[in-house]
């Protein structure tokens, strides 16, 4: 029986009419002797009254009920009003539309859920730059006995790049980070790492108290996947001495006049935020400098930078350009040129992460070169080549 | 039972089931079970750990965590087949290690590929979570 009447409402009412005209009306017709004209009048009535209070009954309440029901949702939804889910478990032709008006308001609710949430990522995310734009510097800076030049090229959507110069008394410190992750978290973990060593220059002269001192203040305050390399050189211009610290970053690179070489060396140390006390996995370390070395510091969005087929620009192709332009040009020369040979190299390639290049070389007190104008700007430019030394 | 089956049958034929699409995950997990080692828990990955490799397997790989017993001192993760780790994956090895540091476990990492290990090295990550070439040589310390 269930079978033949199977999911559909009208299909059973239907059905229960036509048994009921059948059985009943069939079974009166013959008890009164197969003629119509013998049913008494009463009975006919009483039948067919019985069978219309029956059938409107159930028509009412299994069909123009829960009809009326729906069709109320629909109509709330339709002008904009608040609707409600519809709860059956039917599934004849009430159920299928109910659960049909489940999915279509799911669908609708879901299109413009997702239509706020890109409206309010998109305000996220210019609330990150805006925290990314204020923290980094617009000039390269002035420090005696190094001429400066940094450029950085922000992601299409915001990496996780800063860098920062400040000088305090004889210390002049240099940083450049790497934060994981995008958006405002991100940005505020370079916020707070910028204002924290801006602090700690103050109080510290030595690039160690300021790493372990900033590390053990941000991890407090940082989610427990994130993380930031940073790798902070310190120059002491009194005594034209460089130090650095690692954490984690990027290799080191320093190109050797005497040579014409670069020399790689690994940073060490360990990211900020991975453990709460990393006073015994970081530390100091100087780098010997001669009058023309240039030390150059770089973000990964640069060596892992790709092209349309795929490959990377690595680290062997920077000290190859820097090996080549330092000959001829200073740092604003070799940083200018890198940053063409770069943007050669990707192309219309979209770039997913920041690109930041510094390059400092010393050059004695009282010899720095580099004038205020466009190559301080820190702003990545792969326009036209820089001046010959 | 059947009733369900039936709706989802009816929803279906008007709608998509939401969970069909394209996506294959680009990172793949092996676990073994308690007792198939003497003291640790081995978890071999193969792919990339990334973002949206790491959707694929977090739910498991926290699975095996809670799952392991008293007994059991060290989760190791079998990197032999990992090709590629960004810091979205440092991130999660991070974390695990955290968990695992609470109960006073610990996190290993065997056999990774030289461009892996080089991202752990250079991060710092393995100066916090012990490393070794080998499985062997790692069932050799304990």
């Amino acid at each position: 029986m269930n079978i033949f009447l199977g999911r559909s409402i009208v299909r059973r009412v239907f059905v229960f009419f036509l048994l009921y005209a059948v059985v009943v009306l069939g079974g009166i017709f013959f008890w009164y002797g197969q003629s119509f004209e013998a049913v008494p009048f009463p009975v006919l009535a009483g039948a067919l009254a019985v069978f219309g209070v029956y059938f409107l009954g159930v028509f009412y309440h299994q069909i123009a009920r829960p009809l009326t029901r729906i069709l109320e949702q629909m109509k709330a939804l339709l002008t904009g009003k608040k609707y409600r889910r519809i709860y059956t478990t039917r599934m004849d032709e009430i159920g299928v539309i109910s659960h049909f008006f489940n999915e279509v308001t799911k669908s609708f609710e879901k299109v413009s859920m997702d239509i706020r949430e890109e409206k309010r990522m998109m305000s996220e995310l210019e609330i990150a730059a805006a925290l990314q734009r204020d923290i980094l510097p617009l000039k390269s800076p002035k420090i005696p006995g190094l001429d400066i030049v940094a450029k950085n090229r922000p992601a299409e959507e915001l990496g996780g790049d800063s860098f920062d110069f400040v000088t305090v008394g004889d210390n002049s410190y240099i940083y450049i980070g790497d934060v994981t992750g995008h958006g405002v978290p991100a940005a505020l973990v370079m916020t707070m790492v910028n204002t924290l060593i801006h602090t700690f220059v103050e109080i510290f002269d030595s690039a160690y108290e300021v790493v372990v001192n900033t590390n053990k203040q941000l991890k407090t305050r940082m989610k427990s996947t994130m993380f930031m390399t940073m790798l902070l050189l310190r120059w002491n211009a009194k005594e034209q001495k460089m130090f650095y610290v690692g954490s984690g970053h990027e290799h080191l690179v320093i190109y050797r006049k005497a040579t014409g070489k670069c020399e790689v060396q690994k940073s060490g140390g360990i990211a900020l935020g991975m453990v709460p006390d990393n006073h015994l996995l970081v530390k100091e370390e100087q780098v010997g400098l001669d009058v023309g070395d240039v030390v150059v510091l770089y973000s990964d969005g640069l060596t892992e930078g790709r092209n349309m087929g795929g490959q990377q620009y690595t680290l062997p192709r920077l000290t190859a350009a820097i090996e080549r332009y330092a000959v001829e040009y200073g740092p604003d020369g070799i940083v200018q040129h890198i940053a063409l040979d770069f943007s050669h190299f990707v192309q219309d390639q979209k770039q997913e992460d920041d690109v930041t290049l510094i390059a400092l070389q010393y050059v004695g007190v009282g010899k720095e070169k580099l004038k205020d104008g466009a190559d301080a700007s820190t702003q990545w430019t792969a326009e036209a080549a820089a001046p010959k030394k | 039972m059947r009733f369900a089956a039936r709706k989802k049958t009816i929803l279906f034929y008007f709608f998509k089931n939401e969970t069909m699409n394209d996506y294959n995950s680009s990172l793949h997990i092996q676990a073994t079970k308690h007792g198939q080692h003497p003291n640790f828990r081995i978890i071999s990955f193969s792919g990339d750990m990334d973002q949206v490799g790491l959707q694929g397997i977090r739910d498991d790989v926290e699975k095996t965590e809670q799952d392991i017993q008293d007994d059991e001192k060290f989760l190791v993760f079998d990197f032999e087949k990992l090709n590629f780790i960004n810091s979205e994956g440092i991130g999660f090895l991070l974390k695990i290690q955290y968990r695992l540091l609470k109960h006073g476990k610990k996190l290993v990492v065997v056999a990774a590929l030289p461009n892996v290990k080089d991202v752990l090295d250079v991060v710092g990550l393995l100066k916090i979570v012990d490393y070794h070439d080998t499985m062997a040589a790692f069932a050799q310390t304990v």
